[in-house]
């Protein structure tokens, strides 16, 4: 089992994908430890929301459980890209049902733990960053989060996005000159006071 | 511009914050279900078929093995050849005479048998 963790752990998920659609009992595991956090996450700062997260990062990725079996291990698509677009897509259709597309519901990523100042203020910093990102216009917000905190390159995020590379340069600079705005009055409330 | 840097630190720090969440156990074990109920599924979609022989091989060993199938493309090939080339190539090999000059006739695929109830004297 060991060995054969090592060697699906140098696969590329688009033939993990395959050796999923073959039945292959271990690519589903390797493949959900790969993805279903970025999936989780992309979900989370989109909703702000985590019980909402959960419910897109779950269904995105019984999408592509689904997708596998017509999946080309030597196509054009990542696994990784294709799955943020459809978060991407699945975040937007429940904020425009639920009406906010702009602004924040309710969050509740309180932490159910007692105590902690530590952990309140990290909740408190998380919930800020939430926020803030919620007031963005829907692109801007997504373009900041791929970027920012998955991680990914500009072409893939114009990629996600469908839309041009220089416009997600456009989008996460000028999305993270909002952030900043949006958080400039709480540095000292969130601890970011003194440098 | 020392404000602007604090402000790009904080920001900073907070993308770091984001990027260590992760989803818990129970939504891990919840998408570990899925892609083994879709597993079965596909599985199911494409039954594992039995070894392809190919149908030449299934002929083969219909008939016998690959011993008899060598016979019967030999007589097969033997009595192809031999329909065409009768009659004429047969008489030559039988002699001269062998057959009625009316199994050689015109169009020589449908002799005239006549011939062979026609009697020395007969009318």
């Amino acid at each position: 089992m060991e060995r054969s963790d090592t060697e699906l752990g140098r696969l590329a998920d688009g033939t993990l994908m395959v050796l999923f659609a073959n039945g292959d009992p271990d690519a589903a595991r390797v493949l959900t430890d790969r993805l279903l956090p970025r999936a989780y996450r992309h979900a989370a700062r989109v909703l702000g929301n985590a019980a909402e997260a959960e419910d897109v990062a779950q269904e995105a990725l019984l999408r592509l459980w689904r997708a596998a079996r017509t999946w080309q291990a030597d196509g054009a698509a990542k696994p990784s890209t294709w799955l943020h677009k459809v978060v991407a897509n699945l975040a937007i259709d429940r904020l425009r049902r639920s009406g906010r597309s702009v602004e924040l519901g309710e969050d509740d990523f309180a932490d159910p733990s007692p105590g902690a100042e530590a952990r309140l203020q990290e909740a408190g910093r998380r919930d800020a960053l939430d926020a803030a990102l919620a007031s963005l216009p829907e692109r801007q917000r997504q373009a900041v989060i791929l970027r920012h905190i998955e991680g990914l390159s500009n072409p893939e995020i114009a990629e996600i996005l469908d839309v041009g590379v220089e416009a997600v340069e456009s989008l996460t600079a000028r999305g993270k000159r909002a952030l900043k705005a949006a958080l400039a009055g709480q540095k000292e409330a969130l601890g970011y006071g003194h440098g | 511009m020392d404000t602007d840097r604090q402000d790009d630190d904080a920001l900073e720090a907070m993308f770091a914050q984001a990027r260590a969440a992760g989803p818990d156990a129970a939504l891990r074990a919840r998408v570990l279900a899925d892609a083994d109920r879709v597993q079965a599924e596909l599985a199911a979609m494409t039954p594992a078929a039995p070894p392809r022989r190919g149908w030449i091989i299934g002929l083969v060993s219909a008939v016998g093995g690959w011993g008899a199938a060598s016979g019967i493309t030999a007589a097969g090939a033997l009595g192809l050849m031999i329909g065409f080339a009768v009659p004429d190539t047969l008489e030559l090999w039988l002699g001269s005479g062998a057959l009625p000059a009316s199994l050689s006739s015109d169009y020589g695929v449908t002799p005239d048998l006549s011939a062979l109830w026609v009697e020395v004297g007969d009318v």
